[in-house]
């Protein structure tokens, strides 16, 4: 057994499952489309600019709840169906086995973001190609920056039921501070330290300068790096030890 | 060489204040068929987890094959358990689609499964969701599901649970071959009496807190 055929095994189970929830799928572009319409017209009511400011802020906040939410989920999802017995039985470590379930749910998740970058040019989003792909390895990187976040919310998630909610919580106030919907300069001076502590505002930034400047200021870059380096490892670790702390207990298995 | 395959010595497992095993002992032979009893609550299931590694003791030593139980990798290579629940495949999947899940992680197409599929009368439901169907071929297809993976230890928690007589006969069949011809080790969980006499080659009660060999 290797790592490509339990990708290859989460890949299937995610095709099928979207082939059987169709309509739901549909529904969610659909739901993308009118989400960024709205706030389309909301930024006309500012400035024209803002809705350039809105769109990088909001794709970095799909992206950083998918990865937050995605392995919260899926654990809870594997719990409450019990199929967490056949997972845990599979001769891999835990984490490795749920970030690849992880995985195999970003691939379907991309086209949901292909389709609302397409949504955002239509509405005007003046982006060239290059600054398209750009945009496109940002979001690989806003994964890679914030998946110690989604482990440690995971570790969590496996002491403390319905964390999910507490995920999500975290995730919407992190959105605040980084300056998803409205530049950090607005925000009260304590709010604007803690925001400006925050890896995510650098990531936003980013993209923002990209996107609006045709900036590429990868210095802005190092610190979302390093964090996300220094809090893996110590997320893992958190993981590792309240993994082996429920094995004694076998509530990891229950809902 | 001993031909030892499961030996379990020392076990101490309680979950919060309440005792399972204390100092629990046995020792499970290779290529052999063993029936595991007791009363309700006793810890039954739970012993197939220690064994598959999915739980933790407080105390012991659990070896499967020769593996310790906090080397998890090679006990859930050798491992495989088949557990007494109407839940533990994806709901909107067919029964074909949940086997080829798991088909795919193990790379395996082998002709085990097919005949097991075969033997159990699997075939009219594979396409079925496995939400729509009852739970005798709920039983049935986590007997076939485990047999995916090409085990060495089989543990099977209730072997005929909610299937009816055909099919009971049709389960008693397959465990035979599996250890005649595939040279399985296999625990099962019953407590049906005459299905374990039938069936197996010893037998194991729980009884406060101990594992008693009656046969």
């Amino acid at each position: 057994m290797n790592l490509i055929n339990l990708l290859s095994a989460f890949v299937y189970k995610e095709v099928k499952t979207f082939y059987h929830f169709k309509f739901h799928n549909v529904a969610n572009l659909l739901f993308t489309f009118i989400q960024l319409l709205v706030f389309f017209y909301l930024s006309q009511l500012i400035s024209a600019d803002y809705f350039t400011f809105l769109f990088c802020g909001l794709l970095f906040s799909r992206i950083f709840h998918q990865t937050v939410l995605s392995y919260v989920e899926t654990l809870k999802q594997e719990q409450y169906h019990q199929t967490i017995y056949h997972l845990f039985l599979i001769p891999e470590h835990e984490l490795t086995i749920f970030t690849i379930a992880v995985v195999s749910k970003f691939l379907v998740f991309y086209v949901e973001i292909i389709f609302f970058i397409l949504i955002a040019i239509i509405l005007g989003l003046k982006v060239s190609m290059l600054q398209t792909s750009v945009m496109i390895l940002w979001t690989f990187l806003v994964l890679m920056c914030t998946l110690w976040f989604a482990i440690l919310m995971t570790a969590l998630s496996i002491i403390i039921k319905k964390s999910e909610v507490l995920a999500s919580f975290l995730c919407s106030l992190i959105d605040i501070l980084s300056g998803v919907y409205f530049p950090v300069d607005l925000l009260p001076q304590v709010l604007q330290k803690i925001s400006y502590f925050l890896p995510t505002t650098y990531l936003i930034s980013f993209l923002r300068n990209i996107v609006k400047y045709n900036k590429f200021d990868f210095i802005k870059l190092i610190y979302p790096t390093i964090t996300a380096i220094l809090f893996l490892v110590i997320s893992v670790m958190c993981f590792n030890y309240l993994l082996r702390k429920v094995l004694k207990t076998g509530k990891l298995l229950s809902y | 060489m001993s031909n030892i395959c499961i030996n379990i010595k020392g076990l101490y497992k309680k979950f919060v204040n309440k005792e399972i095993f204390i100092d629990a002992n046995v020792a499970i032979s290779q290529n052999s068929i063993t029936a595991l009893s007791g009363p309700n609550a006793s810890g039954k299931t739970t012993l197939l987890k220690l064994i598959s590694g999915l739980l933790l003791p407080e105390k012991g030593e659990i070896t499967v094959c020769g593996y310790s139980i906090y080397n998890p990798k090679k006990v859930k290579q050798y491992c495989s358990v088949a557990f007494n629940t109407d839940l533990g495949f994806y709901p909107q999947l067919t029964l074909n689609e949940n086997l080829n899940f798991l088909s795919r992680i193990y790379a395996n197409n082998s002709d085990i499964v097919k005949f097991a599929i075969d033997k159990l009368q699997l075939n009219p439901y594979l396409n079925d969701r496995f939400a729509l169907v009852s739970s005798g071929i709920k039983t049935r297809l986590w007997l076939v599901s485990t047999l995916i993976k090409q085990p060495k230890v089989l543990l099977i928690d209730e072997l005929s649970k909610s299937v009816d007589y055909d099919a009971k006969e049709c389960i008693y069949e397959l465990i035979n071959i599996l250890k005649k011809e595939f040279k399985m080790t296999i625990l099962f969980v019953s407590h049906d009496i005459e299905e374990i006499k039938k069936l197996s080659d010893s037998w194991i009660k729980i009884e406060n807190y101990k594992l008693v060999i009656i046969k």
